[in-house]
């Protein structure tokens, strides 16, 4: 079930009990994922090895991707 | 930190990189967002890769660093939402830096491998796209709480997200139950109307 699609399903058909209980809760998990973050020792981490590799001076990288995207 | 305050969509922004400073400014916000789906494609890669080997946790952070410094520093230049998803473009990205830290890892393991075998992206599994929904699930609520009055947004806040009891809500904002009800009815119907923007419906086709 997909909540997203839950959003936007159109006024006209509207949620079944379960499928608003379904939303209610992937919305919550996605706020606490969001609050975690925030706080979250790995993520820091993460932030600071990004802010290194923004620091550092750009290196041709041959397994760079490709211009074209590659949806799936 | 929050994305600069704009008329466009947390998810538009993303797409537009145009707006420097804003691009620049949110990288962080952008990494606190994606990093669980990006740490998701990132194991689902090196298993592929390895023959079903589980990488350490280093491995995967510094898989997702490669990744946001990527997107932000210059390949993100290349990204063209008409092409595909912004979904789609992180997936690639990821598997290409797995395979870049991969070499280095083991670069005897990896020697005789085929490179386009080593390269090649694995199929989408249902743990990655629940990632990245839930990822965008948490960009609309951001999106939510710049296009609603601050007080409605907390009140929506504290019912639907927090699971508070809107009773207690409505005692500690002095206010009528009935009003909260209707404060968390006006904020989903936002997040309805939010959500049927076409950068999203283009993040969510299976």
């Amino acid at each position: 079930m997909n909540p997203i699609k839950l959003l936007r399903r159109d006024e006209f058909s509207p949620l079944t009990p379960e499928e608003e209980a379904a939303l209610a809760l992937e919305l919550s998990a996605a706020y606490h994922m969001d609050e975690a973050a925030a706080t979250s020792r790995d993520v820091q981490r993460i932030v600071e090895k990004v802010r290194a590799r923004l620091a550092a001076p750009a290196i041709k990288d041959p397994q760079d991707v490709q211009p074209e995207n590659a949806d799936t | 930190m929050n994305f600069p305050s704009t008329s466009l969509s947390l998810i538009s922004r993303l797409k537009n990189p145009e707006d420097s400073a804003i691009w620049q400014a949110s990288w962080k916000r952008f990494l606190e967002l994606y990093h669980e789906p990006i740490s998701v494609v990132a194991r689902s890669c090196y298993r592929s890769h390895t023959g079903g080997q589980e990488p350490s946790s280093g491995f995967i952070e510094d898989a997702v660093a490669n990744v946001v410094a990527d997107f932000y520093s210059r390949s993100h230049r290349r990204y063209d939402s008409s092409k595909g998803r912004l979904r789609g473009y992180l997936r690639m990205m990821t598997n290409a830096r797995v395979v870049d830290l991969l070499r280095k890892e083991r670069p005897i393991d990896h020697r005789g491998l085929d490179q386009a075998e080593l390269a090649e992206l694995p199929a989408e599994s249902d743990s990655e796209r629940e990632a990245f929904i839930r990822s965008l699930l948490a960009m609309l609520i951001e999106d939510l709480r710049g296009k609603i009055p601050m007080r409605q947004f907390e009140i929506f806040e504290r019912v639907k997200l927090k699971h508070q009891s809107p009773d207690y809500v409505a005692e500690d904002f002095a206010i009528t139950r009935a009003m909260v009800d209707r404060y968390v009815h006006k904020a989903m119907t936002k997040l309805r109307e939010l959500a049927k923007d076409p950068d999203y419906e283009q993040e969510i086709i299976d």
